[in-house]
């Protein structure tokens, strides 16, 4: 039988989420009994309630409960980082460096004291907006987004005085990984998966369709062409398309990358796109 | 290929505003990623503002196009903007889904910025 939302669940994810990560800002006593606030656990549900209504992309129940556990612990993790000269300030901040030192480390792998250094440095950024009285962040929910954008312009900072090219520092796929993509996306379209409806429920008219066909005409591969499509045509976004290609977000922008190089050059899309624009 | 760009900037220069309605909007992103137009740098700057709060929704399975069009549309067209929100969203994606650990360091950062207790406080940790 599937899983339901339940106080229960919230309560077992919230545990587990917390103990992983040894987050004890929403423990009674700061984590000296193992007893969870109980407010800490209504706040989840509540807030794992609240995802589930919104949420347009399909994830698992346990998935949606581990974000909203992490989303309530941000926002107290936000005010204690601001509860001036308390245990819990301390605590706050103990934890906060903790992420960023763990982020810094996987990005920065070959160089420990680099992403020590650009922990630090965000760290610190992060404080001095966070002890400024008239300052409020807009979401506290988001807050380790907001620490992860500052350890990562710590980091593109660093690799510019070194004159490193940050957009190209990852693998990405080349050729022979994205001829097996394509075969694969070819073996789910032939197979009646998700791509041809997605594109059937959305795509608009006459113009819509010419266009796709051109683009069809001028990219030889069909995970540039499902790129390009499902960005423009559909609107979705980069996460969306990664998960319907099965490859990563950052793959999904080399794919897109690739796509415009090979249109642009293309008569027949200019062509198109020219006609149907000119109606 | 800057004749290209140009025939593509042509298209943009020739259909004027307002665009039809008719028209699907991610036609004319479309031919201006084609012309590689670039748009005015505070566009940048609102986007980057405002990417912890979409990369959060989006982690959350939010359809970010539909509650952030501005964003998200400049995404599509701003090759820097992009590679930076896709940076972003892995390292979200990772964190939040456990898949990097979060340990205590033997040589956790400095917090000597912090302020001292108030009288009276005990430290626990």
């Amino acid at each position: 039988m599937a899983e339901q939302l339940s106080r229960e669940l919230c309560q077992t994810v919230a545990g587990e989420v917390l103990r992983q990560r040894d987050w004890r800002l929403a423990y009674v006593g700061l984590g000296i009994s193992e007893c969870l606030e109980a407010g800490f656990v209504s706040e989840v549900f509540q807030e794992a309630q609240h995802k589930q209504r919104e949420a347009s992309r399909i994830q698992s129940l346990r998935q949606l409960v581990e974000r909203a556990v992490i989303t309530c612990y941000c926002r107290r993790l936000y005010q204690a980082c601001r509860a001036h000269r308390t245990l819990r300030q301390q605590r706050a901040w103990q934890e906060l460096s903790a992420y960023l030192l763990a982020a810094a480390c996987w990005k920065m792998p070959d160089d420990p004291a680099q992403a020590q250094e650009c922990a630090q440095q965000a760290l610190l950024s992060l404080w001095r907006r966070f002890s400024d009285p008239q300052w409020n962040l807009e979401r506290p929910g988001a807050l380790l987004r907001y620490a992860e954008t500052a350890l990562l312009r710590e980091v593109w900072r660093m690799w510019k005085e070194q004159g490193k090219r940050w957009e190209k520092e990852k693998p990405l796929e080349g050729p022979e990984q994205e001829e097996q993509g394509d075969r694969e996306t070819d073996e789910r379209l032939a197979s009646g998966e998700a791509l041809p409806d997605a594109e059937r429920e959305t795509l608009r008219g006459e113009a819509d369709q010419r266009v796709v066909a051109a683009i069809r005409v001028c990219l030889r591969s069909e995970r540039q062409a499902t790129v390009i499509i499902e960005t423009f045509l559909n609107d979705r976004s980069v996460l969306e398309i990664a998960e319907q290609l099965g490859t990563s977000p950052e793959n999904v922008l080399v794919l897109r990358s690739r796509a415009i190089q090979r249109l642009r050059p293309c008569p027949e899309l200019l062509e198109t796109l020219s006609d149907v624009l000119s109606d | 290929m800057t004749n290209l760009a140009d025939a593509y900037r042509k298209i943009l220069d020739d259909m004027g505003q307002p665009y039809s309605s008719q028209i699907n909007a991610g036609l004319l992103r479309l031919v201006q990623a084609l012309a590689g137009e670039e748009e005015p740098g505070s566009c940048c700057q609102a986007c980057e503002e405002s990417l912890p709060i979409f990369v959060d929704d989006e982690v959350a399975g939010l359809d970010v196009a539909r509650q952030y069009p501005d964003v998200k549309h400049h995404l599509d067209v701003c090759p820097p903007c992009a590679a930076a929100y896709v940076q972003l969203l892995q390292l979200a994606w990772l964190m939040d889904s456990g898949q990097i650990a979060v340990v205590k360091s033997a040589s956790p950062l400095n917090l000597s910025f912090l302020p001292e207790l108030a009288g009276g406080d005990v430290c626990h940790d």
